[in-house]
């Protein structure tokens, strides 16, 4: 019981965790561009802050997708955590994606459409990859549960390494981190969907993004089975590759990204998949 | 209340240039730069109007920039705080009586900050933007306090009305 | 047929610098139509220069008119008023401007090539190229006295001398940026990601070049070897410091790119040159006459050949005062290498011109 107990814990705490990974993180790519950066903190402050702002709506149900972007990520992650079914798992996510697709395509500005666009396109990139990580893990572990996953014991890491090289293929796409982030690409689309919320709205979609990144670092820590420090360390990996990735490459463009996804991640995840099978 | 101390400290910018002569802009881009870092500051240049709360203004205002100098500042959220950079902005400075030119940010929308020089170096452009983030909180405490006391309404407070102030500007004659 | 949207980039983008407005339509992400607005900042400076200064003053009005090529204006406006007034500068006075310009040239080129990674997507190489680039501000700081505009040249010479040691320090400060160059040089040569944002994007053939009469590095990356710098020989000794042209063939923002560092390389020879070829001389000629009659002066800017030309009825004011600035040469060939390529790359394409719509509203 105590698992769940645990999980109950991160799930309250996920916010803050997130906020804290957010916050390193930004530290870490000022450092790696020669520059001192924010303070840890940062997040938190920029929090305190865009709850102070006056609130401007563009039209109430922009709003209400807003926050419900954040909600239907915190169950997503609330059901991962506990150990449910990851095909459940990965279509909760699915959906969370799906209402700030919406609520960019709800607004007149063109920019908030095109990032929706471009964040319903990096969904075709990353959704499969997911799906078939998933597969995989239920032709190692015999179950869709992803306490199964949690508990097993040898490292699923091992059983499937090429699925772990896809999934941190797609992670730049799902985080939009530098070659992949076309999604919100800032010198682009200014943001993508993100641009016309302000205020304590605009806060629900930050929050959201530091939501994901915990969502991130379970999918990571899914491959590590039941060993707990193999799975910080493939988390500690994948947040320093990450970073250096993010600062070592430029933007590709939308048609690049769905290439590379669908060509050479996909096909990883999907050889990893049928040397499982067979196995 | 202490929360509210933190709130200063995430400043994030927006950058219009009204018309100068690219000098101040550059230097704003310096800042951002290694050497100077104002990320330290927690400030993020973010060119989303409504996610930002300081308004960086370069540049004489021309008579085509104008209207979307305003346009810009309406569309920032309360509280938010105006610095003009560079003598032009502050003033007109050189650019001061040239037939398409307005002669200063003030003119249109309320400047917190005058940063001088021409062209403003990175260090005067910090300690303006430093100087902001006290104006910010003033703002931010006079903006509760007037929501607690409910004795300001909405129309009368600080927001402009685009309108209004299209409406004021006086046709300088052309020389 | 897909849908087609309308971008409009500009008045305020976070990818601009300045005010200007680009409508871009867009199939499918894919650019078919470019509209493009520049004249947000016309300030009516020519207007000013004949009324309200005296011919002394304008060189320091014009280089207002641009704060990143604000040498190349004064200078070019002091050439021409010389002419006007029938002096010759000393020699001295000639390089020091030299090696301003050039210096002038390694900010801007510099800063170019940073907005082109930032607006590539690539923060870190800007950041990179922010960092090392402000060697040349404090260089420029250390000679003239102001980061940016530096009011060197005035008219009958330059302001200030070279001291001794600043031009060490000079010399010290190159010999540490060439590292720092190479380093740049080969990101911008070798980065995968970068070639795929700049590689046959924004691409203009030669003979488009030609035709819609493009200058400056855009010209020199279509393989049109144009520059002011190869042509004239009698205002200032471009060849004598040890001018190169520098072209490519492919005209992209890759080749763009590599004009501008290949540009540097020679812009430090051509300051080796000067600082250890100053001849000693005084830096200012003196005269008390008034302009008369009309001149034209061509000068290299480092984005193209600016053009000046002026009228005087000997008294104070000049009588007329024409500036054409490079980047209204090149908004034709801008809106032309839109045409086909991705929504996606057009921020790094328009930082690749390197527009300055100061220089062309005035």
């Amino acid at each position: 019981m105590s698992h769940t107990f645990i999980a109950i814990i991160l799930i309250i705490l996920a916010p803050f965790l997130g906020g804290l990974v957010y916050g390193l993180e930004r530290v870490i790519r000022a450092r790696m561009q020669r520059r001192i950066g924010p303070p840890v903190l940062q997040p938190f402050y920029d929090f305190l802050k865009l709850a102070d702002k006056r609130r401007m709506v563009v039209h109430s149900a922009h709003a209400f997708l807003g926050i419900m972007h954040f909600v239907s990520l915190w169950y997503a992650l609330g059901v991962f955590l506990l150990g449910g079914d990851l095909i459940l798992v990965i279509f909760l996510h699915l959906l969370y994606t799906a209402l700030i697709i919406l609520a960019g395509y709800s607004t007149r500005s063109i920019f908030s459409h095109l990032g929706a666009n471009r964040t319903a396109l990096s969904i075709i990139a990353y959704e499969p990859v997911l799906i078939l990580i998933a597969v995989s893990m239920y032709m190692i572990t015999g179950s869709f549960e992803a306490s199964a996953a949690f508990h097993h014991p040898q490292p699923l890491l091992y059983k499937m390494p090429l699925a772990f090289v896809a999934l941190l293929l797609v992670l730049p796409i799902k985080l939009k981190k530098s070659p992949f982030d076309v999604a919100e690409a800032h010198q682009e689309v200014t943001g993508g969907v993100e641009l016309e919320f302000s205020g304590i709205y605009y806060e629900a979609v930050y929050t959201a993004k530091w939501l994901d990144y915990i969502f991130s670092y379970t999918l990571v820590y899914l491959f590590a089975g039941s060993n707990i420090l193999l799975g910080i360390g493939l988390m500690l990996f994948t947040f320093i590759y990450l970073n250096a990735l993010d600062n070592a490459t430029a933007r590709v463009n939308y048609k690049q990204m769905l290439r590379f996804s669908l060509g050479v991640s996909f096909s990883l995840a999907f050889i990893n998949l049928l040397i499982n099978s067979l196995s | 209340m202490k929360l509210a101390t933190y709130r200063k400290k995430s400043p994030w910018i927006l950058h219009y240039n009204a018309g100068g002569c690219n000098g101040c802009d550059i230097e704003i881009l310096a800042c951002l730069a290694p050497k100077y870092d104002i990320e330290r500051f927690g400030m993020i240049n973010t060119g989303n109007p409504k996610q930002s709360d300081i308004l960086l203004v370069t540049g004489p205002v021309t008579k085509r920039s104008r209207e979307r100098l305003v346009e810009i500042y309406a569309q920032m959220p309360e509280p938010k705080v105006v610095v003009a950079c560079g003598a032009c902005a502050s003033t007109g400075g050189v650019f001061r009586g040239m037939y398409n030119c307005e002669g200063g940010v003030d003119q249109f929308i309320p400047v917190d900050v005058y940063v001088c020089g021409c062209g403003t170096r990175p260090e005067q452009i910090i300690d303006g933007v430093v100087q902001a983030l006290a104006i910010l909180e003033q703002k931010n405490k006079d903006m509760e306090a007037s929501v607690r006391l409910n004795t300001q309404p909405i129309a009368e407070d600080e927001q402009l009305n685009r309108r209004h102030v299209a409406a004021s500007i006086t046709p300088t004659p052309t020389v | 047929m897909a849908q087609q949207y309308e971008i409009p980039v500009g008045a305020q983008h976070i990818s601009l610098l300045e005010p200007l407005h680009f409508k871009f339509t867009t199939e499918n992400e894919k650019i078919v139509h470019t509209d493009a607005n520049v004249y947000y900042v016309h300030r009516g400076i020519e207007k000013a220069c004949c009324t309200k200064f005296k011919f002394r003053q304008v060189s320091f009005v014009v280089g207002r008119v641009c704060g990143l090529c604000s040498i190349s204006h004064t200078t070019a406006y002091s050439q021409v008023a010389e002419k006007l007034l029938k002096i010759e500068i000393p020699k001295r006075a000639k390089y020091l401007r030299m090696l301003v310009i050039e210096l002038d040239r390694i900010h801007s080129h510099l800063l170019c090539l940073s907005h082109v990674a930032e607006n590539s997507g690539f923060e870190a190489l800007f950041m990179k190229t922010m960092q090392y680039r402000e060697f040349s501000m404090e260089l420029l700081e250390a000679i003239c006295g102001n980061r940016i505009q530096y009011d060197f040249s005035i008219v009958g010479g330059v302001a200030r001398d070279l001291k001794p040691e600043v031009a060490n320090q000079v010399l010290r400060r190159l010999d540490h940026f060439m590292p720092q160059l190479e380093e740049l040089a080969d990101i911008f040569r070798n980065n995968w990601t970068l070639s795929l944002k700049n590689k046959g994007v924004g691409a203009i053939s030669r003979e488009t070049a030609l035709r819609l009469n493009v200058v400056g590095p855009f010209a020199r990356a279509a393989g049109l070897a144009v520059d002011v710098r190869n042509e004239t020989e009698d205002l200032l000794p471009w060849k004598e410091a040890g001018f190169e042209m520098v072209t490519e063939t492919s005209g992209d923002v890759y080749a763009r790119n590599m004009v501008r560092i290949r540009e540097l390389y020679v812009s430090i020879s051509i300051i080796r040159n000067i600082i250890n070829g100053l001849p000693e001389t005084p830096i200012v000629t003196e005269t008390k006459a008034f302009p008369d009659g009309e001149a034209v002066v061509r000068l290299e800017a480092p984005r193209g050949e600016l053009f000046y030309y002026a009228k005087g009825n000997k008294t104070q004011v000049l009588e007329r005062l024409k500036i054409k600035a490079p980047t209204f040469s090149n908004v034709a060939a801008m809106v032309e290498a839109f045409r086909g390529n991705e929504y996606g790359s057009a921020p790094a394409i328009i930082a690749s011109y390197d527009p300055c719509l100061s220089c062309t509203a005035r």
